[in-house]
């Protein structure tokens, strides 16, 4: 399977970045429920799952199924950790826009 | 549990998603239902599970990623794929060779195949073929035997008149020796025809020009579109004059696409049956003459249906030529293929021959597919035994 490039989209560095931050707790209904929580935005669940797909194909993220569940039924949820490429990325990421403010004269990051 | 998500979404959701993808997809979404349901209530709750369920339909979540399907394009199809194109590239000239041989032998194949097909349909492209037969004579002398393809100029109407199960017949003459003139120019090969208003009703040709009675009424002549381009070029053919033989001067009435390649009449011009005095008699063995069943209606009902003046007619023939006959009739498609008949003008072929030709064809293509596997067993075989199998 091919991928389109091995840069990073917003959504995907949302995911990416919400999958990390919820350590071993990262799967589909929680890494939307935290975007939601910390951007306000509408997110769909299957939004989510597509990008978390797209991000393991890419090799950012690793899944492993958890053990059954008492809840949903007894369905195993499916857990996304973070990889070294994916850690490199993410920090190449960030990098790359300090650098693109950088550049920008007299501007400022504080709401004016 | 007494409330669940409403369950024909879940049904739809378990059909189409991918089994592999299905639990952790169920998984969340029912997640997310049980929590609206405590703080959404059971209607919002229904709703977006349904949009969900929705949105979840995707191909991504559709697609059986790693399942092998036969014919389709999974991962096997574009592994093989591209194993065939490294190898390919590895023993360019076998593979050069053993692609050529077959290609060139599918090549042929198809080409005689289509030279075949053309073959087996003949006269097909007329849309009453099974229903249209041509009345041919087999006249038996005393010391032989002879087929015609003619028959006497009435028998046409007269069967019509006596036998309820025909519908429409036509007959036309095969004019020798045609000279047509259009000012100083003179044209003296094309196949002409001379047919009655009913032969372009019968039979199924396109018109570009005019309409399946532009042959009704005398003085008139049908052309088809090469014959019409060589007589007049770019200009418009309708109601041009031709002058034909000695004493005609005939009227372009209309224009037909030229006569498809399998029809067993080939002819250039179609002049309308009015125009020449003709003997009408039944001792005038000169027309081709045809019939056309109604729906439904078999010739053996016609067979046994014939009419008594055949008898008066086999009379007259005993008389004058001490020999007996008997109507022959062909069914259009078969005509092609049919033995040889005297004073006939259709397009014949000996079926065996072409039997022998669809032998060959199968021979032909069963060396080229036989000599394609050779090769790439024998590389294969190379192959194995560089890797030790």
């Amino acid at each position: 399977m091919t991928t389109k490039g091995n840069y990073l989209g917003e959504f995907e560095e949302l995911v990416l970045l919400s999958a990390t931050s919820l350590t071993d707790q990262a799967y589909g209904v929680s890494i939307m429920q935290d975007i939601i929580k910390e951007t306000g935005r509408n997110v769909n669940i299957s939004a989510v799952h597509e990008v978390l797909k797209r991000l393991e194909r890419k090799g950012y993220l690793k899944s492993k199924m958890g053990g059954a569940t008492q809840e949903r039924g007894g369905r195993r949820k499916r857990y996304f950790i973070l990889t070294a490429s994916g850690k490199k990325t993410l920090e190449e990421a960030m990098k790359l826009k300090i650098q693109l403010y950088k550049r920008v004269p007299n501007f400022s990051l504080k709401p004016i | 549990m007494s409330v669940h998500p409403p369950s024909w979404p879940d049904r739809f959701l378990a059909w189409y998603c991918n089994p592999e993808l299905l639990e952790e997809i169920q998984g969340d979404a029912h997640e997310l239902y049980f929590e609206r349901l405590k703080h959404e209530g059971k209607r919002s709750a229904d709703l977006k599970y349904v949009w969900d369920v929705l949105r979840f339909f995707r191909w991504s979540n559709i697609k059986r990623e790693n399942e092998y399907l036969p014919g389709s394009l999974g991962a096997h199809w574009g592994l093989n794929f591209k194993m065939s194109v490294r190898n390919a590239g590895k023993n360019k000239l076998i593979f050069g060779v053993k692609t050529l041989g077959l290609s060139i032998c599918l090549a042929f194949s198809i080409l005689l195949a289509a030279f075949i097909v053309n073959e087996l349909t003949f006269d097909q492209f007329n849309s009453n073929y099974d229903r249209i037969y041509r009345v041919a004579l087999k006249i038996n002398f005393k010391d032989h035997v002879t087929n015609y393809a003619v028959s006497p100029l009435p028998i046409g109407e007269a069967l019509k008149e006596d036998i309820p199960e025909i519908q429409n017949y036509f007959r036309f003459m095969y004019e020798d020796k045609p000279i047509f003139r259009i000012d100083e120019n003179v044209f003296y090969e094309e196949a002409t025809l001379a047919a009655d208003s009913n032969f372009l009703k019968v039979l199924t040709f396109d018109f570009i020009k005019g309409d399946p009675y532009s042959l009704n009424g005398p003085d008139k002549i049908v052309l088809t579109e090469t014959l019409a381009a060589k007589f007049f070029g770019d200009e418009d053919p309708l109601g041009k004059s031709v002058e034909f033989g000695q004493s005609f001067l005939l009227e372009v009435t209309g224009v037909i696409k030229d006569v498809p390649a399998n029809s067993h009449l080939q002819f250039d011009a179609l002049i309308s049956w009015e125009t020449f005095e003709r003997d009408d008699a039944w001792g005038n063995l000169n027309a081709y003459n045809y019939i056309l069943l109604k729906p439904g209606a078999t010739i053996e009902e016609v067979k046994k249906k014939m009419p008594s003046v055949m008898e008066a007619y086999n009379e007259m023939i005993l008389r004058d030529y001490d020999a007996t006959f008997e109507t022959i009739f062909q069914k259009i498609t078969d005509i092609h293929f049919s033995e040889y008949q005297d004073e006939d003008i259709a397009q014949k072929r000996n079926k065996s021959h072409l039997f022998i030709l669809i032998a060959v064809v199968v021979l032909f293509l069963m060396t080229g597919v036989i000599n394609y596997l050779n090769l790439t067993l024998a590389e294969l075989t190379a192959n194995s035994k560089k890797l030790e199998f």
